[in-house]
């Protein structure tokens, strides 16, 4: 079944998909918005761990890389990441501009060019860092350790508002979506105002193969209930994150004139930690992640520390082994203090397709990517040691959260795959701009980065700049 | 019990192994008495149709193989982490995937019509809220 013409669009309704579509429809284009995912209110949100994982996240959460040592947590729910994520905003330094203007070519990733382009994305969203009379013990315990280390540390900076403290809220409930709208996830705020301006959703309907005939663009796919559909539009914005763009550019055949797509994929793998320690720490309650780790020497040696926990279901994967030893620990779950490792990856992985047209990740650490690891496991025991835990547990899985590349943006068709005005090379209509387009692991969270490229890329959509 | 996606045998391996994994103690209910294995369909129902298949042939294993066997599997299962190879590759898919699906039904704070008790979340301290305006 065809079912229209539009102006453009967007598959994928995460940070990238719904700035761009509420830039394009603020400026009257006729704005179509594809999403594999469900649409949810937030009163509606799954408020089990259980319906979360399996509702929010492409294979209930449990996506292996090649050897099923990573597990990627990638989102599937309008809204994508920010739904899902812990609203972290922060801006690169210099350290992962340099590194990305150096391979993409691209001169405009500098801290200065950037500068617009991020305050443009911070005026979309309401930021704020955690009073510290609200923090709570799992962060009194890394502010601890961290000073007793020497090590430094700073407030973090999150999208959010109001979203009282005082009444005992508990953010780590915000991770299966907010039911405040305090998140400033995207169906609280851009996709909300893209909606408001015209945007057509359509949830629930996985795009599969994309063509592009004279000028044309054409994309297929189909429902949940299996239904296959056609929609037609003069331009195509590909936003459906790292995995989900290549795997539908492989699927369609592009990479034929485009040898780059599906290759330099990261992901920052993250390993979680927990001290235990003899009086309750209730790492649950109240603002759940306040603090970060901001030490030069950390950012020197490829890792930071993030101050985080999760809930029941978890933590029990996490913590190692089974039977009444594992019972007996998470029953001693509210004396967990909680510190991940990000690791900033710099072997490249690569995303193929099957034959039936799943995605295929072949990705691994290689031996600086664990002398990395290790150099963050060291800091996170001396941390937890001098804060007077009394065991540590190092939980072995790397967890796939930061999912960038396999797009990379670039001045050369043969080892990238959208121009620096967010094109596909030698196709004028096909555009991409969200962690897709990432060069390498810049190892700082990349959601407003997202934002940021996101605005330049409406621009260039738009051809006002 | 009955399920959409598993048969009565494949249901029984999968309790076989849940109580394997999560055996209870003085505070903590069986898995079997909890009860929570009724609600498996809530995660099945979104699992992929080849996991799906190849989860329902496991457990259809699990119902039939001696339980020093059995225990041994899943004791071989949480040894993965540095095994290389196709063996470290199916360990560690067989860990996520039996010892995903029993913790994710465990942990849920779910449990049977049945089931009397302490609430698991009350056992181990888990009372993360959010209260909406209208609460």
């Amino acid at each position: 079944m065809n079912t229209g013409m539009y102006d453009v669009i967007i598959v994928g309704s995460g940070v990238a998909g719904s700035f761009i579509a509420q830039e394009l429809c603020k400026d009257g284009a006729g704005c179509l918005m594809l999403e594999a995912g469900k649409r949810f209110e937030s009163t509606t949100y799954p408020r089990n761990e259980l319906d979360a994982n399996s509702q929010l996240y492409w294979g209930g959460g449990m996506e292996v890389n090649h050897d099923a040592s990573i597990v990627f947590l990638r989102p599937k729910v309008v809204g994508g990441g920010s739904v899902v994520n812990q609203a972290l905003v922060d801006r690169f330094d210099d350290i992962a501009f340099d590194s990305w203007r150096d391979v993409s070519g691209i001169g405009f990733f500098n801290r200065s060019d950037m500068a617009q382009w991020y305050e443009m994305a911070e005026s979309e969203v309401a930021i704020q860092e955690i009073p510290e009379k609200y923090r709570n013990r799992n962060a009194q315990i890394y502010q601890s350790g961290f000073e007793k280390c020497g090590y430094r540390y700073a407030p973090l900076r999150r999208a959010q508002k109001d979203c009282r403290y005082e009444d005992g809220n508990d953010c780590i409930v915000c991770l299966s979506g907010c039911p405040l709208d305090s998140k400033q996830s995207m169906p609280a705020t851009t996709l909300k105002r893209a909606l408001e301006a015209g945007l057509e959703l359509v949830a629930d309907f996985e795009a599969t193969q994309v063509e592009a005939v004279n000028g044309t663009i054409r994309v297929r796919g189909r429902s949940r209930a299996g239904e296959e559909r056609s929609y037609e539009s003069g331009r195509l914005v590909t936003a459906a994150g790292a995995i989900g763009n290549s795997r539908l550019l492989l699927n369609s055949g592009f990479d034929k004139r485009l040898p780059a797509i599906g290759r330099n994929f990261f992901t920052h793998p993250q390993f979680m930690n927990f001290g235990i320690f003899d009086e309750p720490v209730r790492s649950h309650k109240g603002p759940f992640q306040s603090l970060k780790s901001d030490d030069p020497n950390f950012r020197k040696d490829g890792f930071k520390l993030e101050n985080v926990f999760a809930p029941p279901i978890g933590i029990a994967m996490l913590v190692p082994g089974f039977g009444e030893k594992h019972q007996a620990c998470m029953k001693r779950m509210d004396h967990f203090a909680c510190i991940e490792i990000a690791v900033r990856d710099t072997n490249p992985g690569r995303i193929r397709v099957d034959r039936r047209g799943r995605p295929v990740v072949t990705k691994s650490m290689n031996t600086e990517d664990r002398a990395r690891y290790q150099r963050g496991l060291t800091a996170v025991n001396n941390v937890f040691r001098a804060a007077g835990a009394k065991e540590i547990i190092n939980a072995g899985w790397a967890i796939g959260l930061h999912l960038m590349g396999g797009c990379c943006i670039g001045t050369d068709p043969a080892r990238s795959v959208v121009d620096p005005d967010f094109r596909l090379h030698g196709h004028p209509n096909i555009y991409a701009a969200d962690s897709s387009i990432f060069p390498n692991a810049p190892g700082i969270n990349p959601s407003l980065t997202i934002m940021a490229l996101a605005k330049k890329a409406a621009a260039s959509i738009r051809g006002r700049r | 019990m009955t399920s959409t996606y598993l048969t009565a045998r494949q249901l029984a391996g999968l309790m076989r192994a849940g109580e394997i994994l999560a055996p209870g103690d003085a505070d903590l209910p069986s898995f079997s008495r909890l009860g929570c294995i009724e609600h498996v369909d809530r995660i099945l129902e979104y699992m992929g149709d080849k996991d799906l298949a190849d989860f329902g042939s496991l457990m259809g294993v699990f119902a039939w193989l001696p339980g020093p066997v059995l225990r041994s599997i899943l004791w071989l299962m949480t040894k993965n982490q540095s095994m290389p190879g196709s063996l470290g590759f199916n360990l560690r898919m067989l860990e996520l995937g039996v010892k995903g699906v029993v913790m994710t039904l465990y942990y849920s704070g779910l449990s049977g019509a049945g089931f009397q008790g302490k609430s698991v979340y009350d056992i181990i301290g888990w009372d993360a809220k959010i209260c909406t305006r209208t609460e």
